[in-house]
């Protein structure tokens, strides 16, 4: 398909006053304004919204290697939107799938942080091992209740894919359910970036440094829950990249989050576009998953820096 | 004198133990005021407390007439700056980037930095001798270093009170003496300071007034003379104090276990 075809059908549908329509047949306007371009945002705004997600919480455990994945959280939100799957909730709201997603997120990263942190330090041995045995707990959950809805099959379809990830079949409407959380949450976590630096720099320092601690926390939990929960919404499990895009936009501009959340924000999306059109175009006419695309970067990557932060400990 | 901050009856239960009971203690301005005590005598938390850093458990801390309760953290973060004793520096911020970040509670969230704040970040990496690292990421800097881009970072709030815990613990010989010696500076200008130390002879030479810290009381606070006497260094580290007069008439302390110990020379010997 020509880019031209492309931009005269974005270009009648957002501005059908000044460009003509008639000449762009049914079936062009069908796969490009109702199939790939919902598809594209709704990867802008999941890469987005994950990266920033991922800063956020490294920057809240004081751990560069805190992810919605490596905590936990990816699980929690699944299994929020599983369960709205296996009761049917969600046939009847289109709202409910991002609030359960996000309320799967919010509980198990309070879980992770009270289990995980003591006296304001997490250890990144207790974080990862909390935040793998919780994921495992949750996975087994979400497992169960597939294999009771497996006799519906449509629902038990749709579970599978949320369990490995994906943007296959995305259409408006997911652009809609996670935009405005998405969005919102990632304009709250510029209010908080400046407070972020400072608590990366220790409880106590950012507290006589004029930061109140605990709101801000209480703030930062929320705003990561909400972001990795509407985006898994829509997206399922899409893991890792919290984890590759934080780290490599850090070493460009800095650790400072007043340039890491919004870097990362442009950055995520532009990751998950592209691992996207991979999943779509490595195979065809099938399509990879895109949580298998994202992992096959991310989990080298992970081990990379794992490694590195281990022999930094240890030299 | 018209005291700065001063505590009141303060408590502070944590962890099953009362850390601090009943102290109450003042900090007058232009002094330096030494906290010594053997560890886990409660300095680093009445350091903490003063800064309003701990919540209390009993009494309250008043500063310049108000309880800290009363006023924000920010308007607190203003006048009282806290140097903690174990930096937390892993991610890469450049010296210059952590020093700024004493001058975030002058501004509001979105404000940008004034040419006062520009100035106050400089005239602190010159003062604590860190202007020449400026621009390395404080993930490469040795201990002491790191030590004195926090002082650095302390007096780029400009706050009337500073609050160190074991500023010198990291310093070589040098360093540890600068910043004793900018300390003093600091209190001749008006400042309040205290200082957390196990440094007994510095705290002899450079302070004003000594506390001694027991288990969480305050077995005497006074001038060093007055203070740091045989019976309560006795009392408080269990080790026979002796006072050595140097050329210049200064004395300085040197310390004996109370049990006659066999030096490893004699030993090797045997």
């Amino acid at each position: 398909m020509d880019w031209r075809l492309a931009l005269h059908v974005l270009g009648a549908r957002l501005f059908p006053f000044w460009i003509d329509r008639a000449s762009i047949e049914r079936a062009d306007d069908v796969i490009i304004w109702l199939i790939r371009t919902p598809r594209v945002l709704v990867a802008a705004l999941v890469g987005g919204g994950l990266a920033v997600a991922g800063a956020l919480m490294q920057g809240f455990f004081r751990n560069p290697l805190a992810e919605s994945n490596t905590v936990g959280v990816g699980s929690g939100a699944v299994l929020g939107a599983m369960i709205v799957f296996s009761t049917g909730l969600a046939a009847r709201s289109v709202i409910a799938l991002p609030i359960a997603a996000f309320l799967g997120a919010l509980l198990s990263l309070i879980t992770v942080y009270a289990l995980a942190t003591h006296g304001g330090v997490t250890p990144v041995s207790m974080l990862l091992l909390t935040g793998i045995a919780l994921s495992a707990l949750l996975i087994a959950i979400s497992s169960l209740l597939l294999t009771l809805t497996v006799a519906n099959w449509e629902v038990a379809e749709e579970m599978i894919f949320w369990m490995s990830g994906g943007l296959d079949r995305r259409t408006w409407t997911h652009v809609w359910i996670c935009a405005p959380f998405v969005l919102f949450a990632f304009a709250a976590s510029l209010y908080y970036a400046r407070d972020l630096d400072l608590l990366m720099l220790g409880e106590d320092t950012a507290a006589s440094l004029g930061v109140d601690v605990e709101s801000t926390k209480r703030a930062i939990i929320v705003i990561s829950a909400l972001i990795t929960g509407s985006a898994i919404a829509v997206a399922g499990a899409v893991g890792f990249v919290g984890l590759v895009v934080p780290h490599i936009v850090r070493l460009f501009v800095g650790p400072s989050h007043r340039s890491l959340l919004p870097s990362s924000a442009v950055a995520g999306a532009a990751f998950v576009i592209i691992c996207d059109l991979l999943a779509r175009t490595i195979h065809p006419p099938g399509e990879i998953r895109l949580g298998v695309i994202t992992a096959a970067f991310g989990a080298p990557f992970f081990l990379f820096i794992l490694v590195r932060k281990y022999r930094e400990l240890n030299v | 004198m018209r005291c700065v901050l001063s505590t009141e009856d303060l408590g502070l239960h944590r962890g099953n133990r009362w850390i601090l009971q009943n102290f109450t203690i003042d900090l007058l301005p232009g002094t330096i005021l030494a906290i010594v005590g053997p560890n886990g005598s409660g300095k680093s938390s009445l350091l903490r407390c003063m800064g309003g850093i701990w919540p209390l458990t009993e009494g309250r801390v008043v500063l310049e007439g108000r309880d800290l309760l009363e006023i924000t953290r920010q308007q607190v973060a203003c006048a009282v700056a806290y140097v903690p004793q174990e930096p937390k520096l892993e991610f890469e911020f450049t010296v210059r980037e952590i020093v700024a970040m004493g001058r975030y509670a002058h501004r509001g969230r979105f404000e940008r930095e004034t040419s006062d704040d520009r100035n106050a970040v400089e005239e602190a990496l010159a003062r604590a001798d860190v202007a020449y690292l400026a621009e390395r990421p404080v993930t490469h800097l040795s201990g002491g270093e790191r030590q004195r881009v926090l002082i650095a970072r302390s007096l780029a709030t400009r706050s009337r009170v500073l609050l160190l815990d074991e500023p010198t613990s990291s310093l070589d010989v040098e360093h540890g003496l600068d910043v004793l010696a900018l300390c003093r500076s600091l209190a001749d200008e008006g400042r309040t300071v205290a200082i957390a130390t196990h440094d007994l002879n510095g705290a002899c030479r450079f302070a004003d007034r000594v506390a001694l810290l027991d288990s969480g009381k305050l077995l005497g606070v006074g001038p060093p003379s007055d203070v740091l006497t045989s019976e309560n260094l006795e009392h408080a580290f269990h080790v026979r104090s002796e006072a050595v007069f140097s050329r210049d008439g200064s004395s300085f302390m040197v310390f004996h276990p109370m049990r006659p110990q066999v030096p490893n020379s004699v030993r090797a010997r045997e």
